[in-house]
């Protein structure tokens, strides 16, 4: 991180403002993995991105975006636990935002993200599957999404559009 | 997690008085719906018009409600919001399920699936 950063706390969040070395805005949150503070950790990044003034939709996908990857980190990485955290650093650039999330929490099985799948329209609503819309969700809200594991640590990137209207 | 029911007509209006469905509360969404459904035999529409959105974890609950009621009886949405939507129709779910624009809707007209 850039020496010229400013940081708060803002409930449960520890926050970060900086630039990098790009020049872009860069801010890093450190997050406790429990699904109010995820709901906390939402709010307060749709607020830095919306500061941008940009297209409803595209705000929209990138918090059905993040409330999926943050809720595989509380369920899947940290089963269990209320004591995990969970790092999230985003870029602000132009066009859009640019994230990485880590945890040290469990690998993702198999080590690589599952597929998702969408409902069956073939089928009738009282039998379609219960999950795995999550990661459709994701992977449709979220762009160049990659997973790696590095020693104890998940780390997830992705990227949003963000149009200025 | 608030819910409201009421009946009306020939279906049980279920109001979310939530403003998100997500991992949070879920659960307890599902649990409540479930009791809910369970003591009734009606068709339920479920009022969304306070929910601003709602994740997998809400969407899954809908499912397993849906299952918990059967084939017989239908379970169908009414006022979504623009975000709400979105997940409906990213997922296909709205090709699935009967959405409503307004409970009025849901309530009055022939079901439609949209």
């Amino acid at each position: 991180m850039h020496p010229d950063t400013t940081s708060d706390i803002v409930g449960d969040i520890d926050m970060r403002r900086g630039v990098g070395p790009d020049g872009s805005e860069r801010v890093s949150l450190l997050l406790p993995a429990t699904n109010m503070a995820v709901r906390s950790g939402i709010s307060t990044i749709l607020g830095l991105v919306d500061q941008r003034d940009c297209a409803r939709e595209e705000i929209d996908q990138l918090e059905i975006a993040l409330a999926e990857v943050f809720n595989n980190i509380v369920e899947h990485a940290y089963p269990e636990r209320d004591d995990g955290m969970i790092d999230v650093t985003v870029e602000l650039k132009d066009p859009g935002a640019h994230f990485t999330i880590l945890d040290t929490g469990e690998p993702m099985p198999s080590g690589r993200l599952p597929g998702g799948h969408t409902a069956d329209p073939e089928r009738a609503p009282h039998e379609q599957p219960e999950g795995g819309y999550g990661l459709h969700l994701l992977r449709t809200c979220a762009r160049k999404l990659r997973y790696a594991r590095n020693g104890d640590t998940n780390c997830l990137t992705f990227r949003v559009r963000l149009t200025p209207t | 997690m608030q819910l409201q029911s009421e009946s009306s007509g020939s279906k049980l209006v279920v109001t979310v008085e939530d403003e998100r469905i997500d991992a949070a509360n879920a659960m307890k969404f599902k649990d409540q719906m479930r009791w809910i459904v369970e003591d009734s035999e009606q068709d339920v529409l479920l009022d969304m018009s306070q929910v601003d959105m709602i994740d997998s974890s809400g969407l899954g609950a809908i499912v397993t409600v849906m299952k918990a009621m059967g084939s017989d009886r239908s379970l169908e949405l009414a006022g979504l919001s623009e975000k709400v939507r979105t997940v409906f129709s990213l997922t296909r779910m709205d090709s699935v399920m009967t959405i409503h624009d307004s409970v009025e809707d849901g309530l009055g007209g022939i079901a439609r699936a949209s």
